[in-house]
């Protein structure tokens, strides 16, 4: 919700693999909350004609609030976000930032932590690794990259895990059996995917192959909102309607018109933005809403969902 | 203006205990229409609340810190399992020591004060005349358990509920006056497990909406609901470990006693997501406010008529009212017109 | 009892069948081999089952090291008395496995553990209510919440309100 957000000063900003630039948060008064791993932040861009707003993964050791780092992967199909914050974000610059929410912990139970990252995915793996040490657990951390493009913190994962790390670049024709790496687990081994959607499609696919129990299965699924076609949407209680852009998500388009609705993640996790629909139907396109209730047509979550056909009624 | 913590009173013998007029004034009626109904009646916790209300400040501290206190020191010593953190919790503990002592601090520096320099820690009640030293996240340099060392410092029961596989599990607790739940027997329990007994809210998937929202609260955003139910004297332990002590107070209200005899027990529950451990703190504080302070205010008094004559039977049976609610109904009918 | 009816902490338990997404499956029963997992056991071929039978939970060293022993992609089916399945999914829990690798076959009716609520003592295989608390003497009503750490379901006593008040004794359900 915008009302939580704060501002933090932009301490330092180091590029740390070809396509990716870390960026140190430090706070303008007071201290910043402490936090958990695989917690994310929401980034403000004060952009023109309305800001980007874009979660991004905490990657520093949880046990040190002093500063925050997260780290930005220049996107190609950049709808605005990542680009502004290569381009336009310097040293000393304030940014706003919400308070850090976790949808992606570690299992502690678990017997063992299998951590796979797909290049810049290796972020919210850098803040279980600090906890996973002083806690003793049993993991492994195999990570993909693309020198040339990413492969971020590998020297630094060098030097702390050891054995525990496995490097593979695909720029030098490096590949991680992940199939042979799946079936030699044993029971109480828990997987974690953090990287492009096709990464996690291998595993998740493969791990189904395996016959792997579902819920040892975990993934950080939420991803920026894709674009899609114009609609427009009337709001049935203040009876303003409102045109949502091809590149614009409808809760940006909502927020740009002064209608702030709660959110955490921006990408269909979280469930904190569910609308109510009056008329219209929808395009699902998040992982909150269960079958049944996107059968029902009723309601959507404007932060990823859009309308299939030219027009939606709200209850806002 | 705030109420000054005055000298211990008893919840248990000779029931000693008393509100004065402040806080009869700031008591939280719970009841927002005439007729009772089941809701997901969440709301953000943002402080501060009214100046002097019982939402002003994160942890409501009032002038029966001190009774509370003694009272939770006579639980523990007859039952030291009313207390207990299984030891994945340690770090959940020490988060809402950190969150507890903060907020103290902060928000009534007259009584608490804290010093951090760096992990290292002091800490002063004035209240109960404690000054500890100790390493932050070091459970081996506090005189109790983490648990325990909080918990006998803060007015309330205290659950921590570990987060994982998108449910909320009740794996750490200091419970000493509950409404009639064990936190022994309920243990490591799910979300939708402890609330077992509850009926009705089930079926209507009240649950199950709210464990959603609950575990998607943020750190910093705490929320907040009332609950509520009926109790004999001013008692604050109504556990199922010591009902054969207080059942039989059920059976012994008669028309002239209700006034003094039955008390109306409200609950501000405040969950609160813990910043380390991910773990979300579920905070119960119990306030008690006899049928004769009640009526003094006429539109509580009206309301609460309406809201028990219309009370669906399932409740009055789940909330243990059978034996007086015929009684309690009858007496609060003077205080409304419409009868 | 309409009103225990609505308890939802008290588990449901449905008659196992192949865990259709497990390459291995053990089955573990209490004493003599139930006749339904019994048909499932037969139905599997030798190479991708196992077989552990135990009077009680006491033998959990065997049990233990079958967990470990087997490969992730595996099923467990328990058979046998309420308290002995859940004492099992607990042991298997720890070990790592996971809920939905875990499955329960309906136990025999009407024996349960109870859990007192007043003196927190465990009595195993109850069959009427109210039961007698073997720590405390207290005349005990059997709720039906249930505690899958305990294995158990509450006990509480019956005639605190009215000590004249001592129903006559129920089989449990």
């Amino acid at each position: 919700m915008s009302h939580s957000m704060f501002e933090v000063r932009v301490a330092a900003i180091e590029e740390v693999a070809p396509m990716i630039r870390e960026f140190c948060f430090e706070p303008v008064q007071g201290s910043l909350p402490s936090f958990s791993p695989g917690s994310h932040i929401l980034v403000e861009m004060p952009a023109r004609p309305r800001p980007y707003r874009n979660a991004y993964s905490l990657l520093s050791d949880p046990r040190d609030a002093r500063h925050y780092r997260i780290a930005v992967r220049l996107q190609e199909r950049s709808r605005g976000g990542s680009r502004f914050m290569h381009e336009q974000v310097q040293c000393g610059d304030n940014l706003r930032i919400s308070a850090p929410a976790n949808l992606f912990a570690p299992y502690w139970p678990a017997k063992k932590h299998l951590l796979i990252a797909g290049g810049v995915g290796i972020t919210p793996f850098l803040s279980f690794l600090p906890e996973f040490v002083r806690r003793q657990q049993n993991f492994e951390l195999h990570y993909l990259f693309r020198s040339q493009q990413t492969g971020a913190y590998r020297d630094s994962l060098r030097q702390g895990l050891g054995q525990a790390l496995h490097l593979y670049d695909s720029s030098q024709g490096q590949r991680c059996d992940l199939h042979a790496l799946l079936a030699r687990q044993s029971p109480g081994t828990h997987v974690y995917i953090c990287g492009p959607q096709s990464l996690i499609d291998t595993v998740t696919f493969l791990a189904q192959e395996l016959g792997w129990p579902r819920s040892c299965v975990h993934f950080e699924t939420f991803t920026a909102a894709q674009p899609g076609q114009a609609f427009s949407v009337e709001l049935a209680r203040s009876g303003q309607t409102l045109a949502v852009e091809p590149e614009e998500s409808l809760l940006e388009a909502l927020e740009g018109a002064g209608v702030d609705l709660p959110n955490l993640c921006r990408g269909g996790v979280c469930g904190q933005c569910v609308t109510r629909v009056l008329e219209g139907a929808v395009e699902h396109r998040d992982a909150f809403l269960s079958a049944e209730e996107k059968s029902r047509q009723d309601c959507i979550m404007p932060c990823v969902s859009r309308a299939q056909g030219h027009h939606l009624k709200l209850d806002l | 203006m705030r109420i000054a913590p005055k000298a211990i009173q008893t919840f248990r013998d000779d029931f000693t205990y008393s509100n004065s007029p402040g806080a009869i004034a700031r008591f939280p009626f719970p009841f927002p229409e005439d007729e009772y109904r089941y809701s997901v009646n969440i709301e953000p916790h943002l402080t501060p609340g009214p100046e002097g209300s019982v939402y002003e400040h994160l942890f409501d501290i009032d002038e029966h810190y001190l009774s509370e206190m003694a009272e939770r020191n006579l639980v523990l010593q007859e039952n030291p399992k009313r207390c207990l953190a299984m030891p994945h919790m340690d770090l959940a503990c020490w988060d809402m020591i950190e969150r507890v002592m903060v907020a103290f601090a902060t928000d009534y520096p007259e009584y608490f004060a804290l010093t951090r320099e760096g992990n290292h820690w002091i800490w002063e009640n004035k209240l109960l005349n404690q000054r500890d030293e100790f390493t932050f996240g070091d459970s081996s340099t506090l005189p109790l358990p983490p648990m325990e060392y909080i918990g006998r410092q803060v007015q309330g029961d205290f659950a921590l509920l570990d987060q994982r596989e998108g449910d909320l599990f009740m794996d750490a607790g200091i419970v000493t006056c509950p409404a009639d739940w064990s936190l022994a027997f309920d243990a490591g329990m799910s979300f939708s497990e402890w609330h077992g007994p509850v009926p009705l809210a089930h079926e209507m998937g009240v649950f199950d909406r709210a464990l959603k929202y609950l575990v998607a609260i943020p750190v910093g955003r705490p929320v907040r609901r009332l609950n509520w139910t009926l109790t004999i004297n001013a008692r604050m332990d109504t556990s199922p470990e010591t009902y054969p002590a207080w059942g039989m107070d059920r059976a012994s209200v008669t028309p002239d006693n209700v006034g003094e005899k039955v008390y109306l027990r409200v609950e501000l529950q405040v969950l609160d997501r813990m910043p380390r451990s991910n773990a979300l703190m579920f905070s119960i504080r119990t306030y008690l406010i006899s049928m004769q302070d009640l009526v003094t205010r006429p539109d509580w008094a009206k309301r609460l008529h309406r809201v028990m004559k219309t009370l669906p039977p399932e409740l009055v049976e789940y909330k243990g009212l059978s034996r007086f609610h015929p009684t309690l109904v009858q007496w609060l009918a003077q205080f409304d017109p419409a009868n | 009892m309409s009103a225990m009816a609505m308890i939802k902490s008290r588990p449901i338990y449905a008659q196992p069948r192949r865990d259709e997404r497990a390459k291995m499956h053990l089955f573990v029963h209490q004493g003599t081999i139930d006749a339904r997992l019994d048909a499932l056991y037969q139905a599997l071929a030798e190479s991708e089952r196992a077989l552990c039978c135990l009077a009680s939970t006491e033998e959990r060293s065997l049990l233990e090291s079958e967990l470990a022993r087997l490969p992730l992609a595996s099923a467990l089916y328990v058979a046998g008395e309420e308290a002995f399945l859940w004492d099992v999914r607990n042991l298997a829990r720890q070990q790592g496995w996971v809920d939905e690798q875990i499955h329960l076959a309906p136990p025999l009716q009407g024996q349960r553990r109870v859990f007192c609520t007043h003196c927190y003592s465990l009595m195993e295989g109850v069959r009427f209510s109210p039961v007698i608390c073997t720590g405390c003497a207290r005349p005990l009503l059997v709720r039906d919440h249930f505690s899958r750490l305990h294995g158990a379901y509450v006990g509480v006593q019956i005639n605190v309100e009215d000590p004249a008040d001592l129903p006559e004794e129920e089989p449990l359900t």
